[in-house]
């Protein structure tokens, strides 16, 4: 099968329902976790696509899961744009996680179609290392994911779109889709909703880097 | 004959027709806006609209349109509207004339600092540019660039003495319109490289160029004569005549303006000057009653100004433009700020668009200016085969100064961190914006450390999300509630600091845990007051 399809110059395109794409053109940014990333298609957060992750409540370790991304970009002096975080992320703690802090930059606007506006124009201009969006509406059309989907292909980096879990029904053309479970003891439960790859159905738990040494 | 004056060589642009190119520029740009002017719904049928310039009440120039219907330069207005009455009559606007020359003038100084307008011609001495650009043919060719609006109605000449440049431009003018010709500039233009032949070349111009250079209306009477009576048409059969006899009749000043023109005479002339401060006026054809009408014209005036800035190796940060109102009340001022110096239009248009979105037009608008703000030399950067970091810092710088144009100023914030106790005090949002360079690594050096801090010397570790306001918090049977009974799993860590600063500042820090296991920074005040019992609860943090 395989083979008609290289034939037919789709095998980039189309792949088994049960394995993983074949082509490596996909680029990748490590997540820091292994368990994570032998799940996730290419070995890492897929760069150049929306990347979406939904979780019921903020402080469940979202943004520590995304920690090792921040600091490996912003040790390469790559700018990291947290646009409207749903409270104020705290340098210290950012610093002692070992991000650097001259290549954060918050960004706040308070209309929901500025804050689409922004991202997009973030994710077309290509300048920046990675975007971390925080989009707690709930009522927003698909067409607005496929729209920065879209601007997404143009970005080289990773971009990331916090959403609440209620949307999870809805259809969203970003190229991953992650649930975010809170675990006790500095864990963190994924399902992930949507892969280029093979379903995924149980739970993965990862361990998070540890915000609280004694506990 | 004395030996020839001159190694320059001078390009001579006319633009034949310019008062009614510059009302169909003006027109192009105001049609789509309003076409309430213009019923016409395809944009064919609107290119076919009559049009006549008039000066002192009768028509000076007309399109091809009105020439057909019969409107020829001369007629009044009553006859000229009675053949073709949906004919456009307006005004020549010897203003719009000039500053359009001028605007050209910034556009070619980027080619030779030897400018000069003369009598509506624009002049160019280029000889010592023609090795950097490649040529005569190369240099013209990036020249006409600039003239693409205008391309068809343009005429060169070039020669090594300006009046002759300018007399070849015009006859060339002269006989084109006689010959109806619709070749390209380049195929029909006369050059002359060499001095020696300037005599030659010179002679078959219609003498009816020394019209400008007779003194008194006697002098031009003789030179009329000389055409119309005599047969003397052509340059030559001047040259033929006495001079002495020339001299008496058409003036000292025609008979030096040929002289100039063969090389004979020096012909010095003043550059002209690009003036120190930016500013260009632009009166609106129609009133603009909405703001979305304004941003063409906005953006052709960018790039003229940025035209003149390239020219002079500026840069600039700040670019106001003043909207002037209908019932000549204040003007509106919109503000454009870039955060580094920048010369180049796509980025002062890109922000211009940003702004005028936003801008509410109070009244209808009748003009727009652009006023510069300081200028400053624009730093030379060295180009590099493969984009490296200098290109991205710059497409985002661009993209910071866009986002904080639609956005506000106070929307795009830095995260420095500080070496202190108090946790409030440990982190400050610093706004971007054009004092701070985004990429000014050194703004972290002396006061404000930003290098990770120890997690030993701090107690307890510091959350990732942190309530500016602290939030109280109460308690049911003695533990903190917060959406929930919290319980405390670390903690606590004191700090107490600041009491030279008159305010004592002392709390135990805890780390607390609700039933979802989200972890929680909480904190309760110690009194100083030993008196009071009850201790507050607050939440300040919470370990994302």
């Amino acid at each position: 099968m395989n083979k008609r399809l290289d034939l037919l110059g789709l095998s980039s395109e189309l792949w088994w329902a049960d394995g993983w794409p074949q082509s490596a053109t996909q680029k990748t940014i490590a997540s820091g976790f292994e368990a994570l990333d032998q799940e996730l298609p290419a070995g890492g957060w897929p760069c150049g696509a929306l990347s979406e992750l939904l979780s019921k409540q903020i402080g469940i370790g979202e943004l520590r899961l995304l920690i090792p991304v921040m600091r490996r970009l912003t040790l390469q002096q790559k700018t990291v744009m947290l646009m409207n975080p749903p409270m104020l992320p705290y340098g210290p703690a950012l610093a002692s996680h070992g991000v650097d802090m001259n290549h954060l930059i918050l960004l706040k606007a308070s209309d929901v179609f500025d804050r689409l506006w922004a991202i997009e124009q973030c994710l077309r201009s290509n300048s920046l290392g990675c975007i971390l969006a925080w989009l707690p509406h709930t009522d927003l059309r698909p067409t607005v994911f496929r729209r920065l989907q879209l601007a997404a292909q143009q970005f080289e980096g990773p971009s990331f779109v916090f959403r609440p879990m209620q949307v999870h029904t809805q259809a969203c053309a970003a190229a991953l889709r992650v649930l975010l479970l809170p675990r006790p003891q500095q864990r963190l439960g994924l399902r992930i909703l949507k892969r280029r790859g093979p379903m995924h159905s149980e739970v993965l738990e990862i361990e998070l880097p540890p915000s609280c040494p004694s506990f | 004959m004395s030996k020839l004056l001159t190694d320059n060589l001078w390009v001579s642009f006319y633009i034949d027709k310019l008062a009614l190119s510059i009302a169909q520029q003006n027109l192009s740009l105001f049609v789509k806006e309003n076409l309430s002017l213009f019923p016409h719904e395809n944009k064919a049928e609107r290119q076919q609209v009559a049009l006549a310039i008039h000066e002192h009440g009768l028509a000076y120039q007309a399109n091809q349109q009105a020439l057909d219907a019969g409107v020829s330069p001369g007629l009044g207005k009553a006859s000229a509207l009675s053949r073709c009455p949906q004919l456009l009559w307006l005004p020549r606007d010897l203003n719009a004339e000039t500053q359009y020359l001028q605007e050209q003038c910034w556009w070619l100084s980027r080619f030779t600092p030897n400018l000069c307008i003369e009598d509506g011609f624009l002049l160019a001495e280029v000889s010592r540019s023609l090795k950097l650009f490649g040529g005569l043919e190369a240099l013209v060719e990036q020249m006409l660039e600039g003239f693409s609006q205008v391309q068809r109605s343009l005429k060169l000449g070039i020669a090594p003495t300006a009046r002759a440049a300018i007399w070849l431009s015009k006859w060339q003018a002269n006989r084109n319109s006689n010959q109806e010709t619709k070749s390209t500039v380049f195929q029909d233009i006369t050059i002359i490289l060499d001095p020696s032949q300037l005599r030659q070349a010179l002679a078959g111009i219609d003498i009816h160029c020394l019209s400008t250079h007779t003194e008194t209306a006697q002098q031009s009477q003789h030179l009329h004569m000389m055409r119309e009576d005599l047969g003397l048409f052509k340059l030559k059969s001047l040259w033929d005549l006495p001079r002495q006899s020339l001299r008496q009749r058409l003036g000292a000043r025609a008979l030096l303006a040929m002289d100039q023109a063969l090389g004979l005479e020096a012909d010095p002339r003043i550059w002209l000057q690009i003036p120190e401060t930016l500013r260009l006026y632009r009166e609106l054809s129609f009133w603009a009653e909405e703001s979305s009408h304004l941003f063409k014209l906005g953006q052709v005036m960018i790039e003229q100004a940025c035209a003149q800035l390239k020219a002079r190796r500026l840069g600039l940060m700040t670019i106001s433009f003043e909207l002037h109102h209908r019932d000549r009340g204040p003007v509106s001022v919109i503000k454009l700020g870039t955060q580094t110096l920048c010369d180049q239009s796509k980025r002062w248009s890109g922000l211009w668009e940003e702004h005028v979105a936003k801008t509410v037009l109070r009244d209808p608008v009748v003009g727009i200016s652009l006023c510069g703000g300081a200028t400053q030399n624009m730093p030379l950067a060295s180009e590099r085969l493969f984009p490296g970091p200098n290109v991205i810092r710059q497409t985002q710088t661009a993209l910071f100064e866009r986002l904080q144009a639609r956005l506000g100023q106070s929307s795009m914030f830095r995260m420095l961190t500080i070496a202190e106790h108090r946790p409030e005090m440990a982190q400050r949002l610093c706004e971007l914006n054009s004092q701070t360079d985004y990429n000014d690594h050194k703004l972290n050096s002396a006061k404000l450390v930003s290098v990770a801090i120890d997690q030993s010397s701090m107690g307890l570790p510091r959350p990732l999300w942190f309530f500016e306001e602290p939030i109280p918090l109460i308690e049911r049977s003695k533990r903190p509630y917060w959406h929930g009974p919290l319980a405390l799993v670390a903690g606590p860590e004191r700090i107490e600091t600041a009491w030279w600063e008159g305010q004592w500042f002392a709390r135990d820090y805890f780390i607390a845990s609700d039933q979802h296991r989200v972890l929680y920074w909480i904190y309760r005040n110690r009194q100083h007051d030993p008196a009071s019992t009850s201790l507050q609860w607050f939440i300040q943090g919470c370990f994302g």
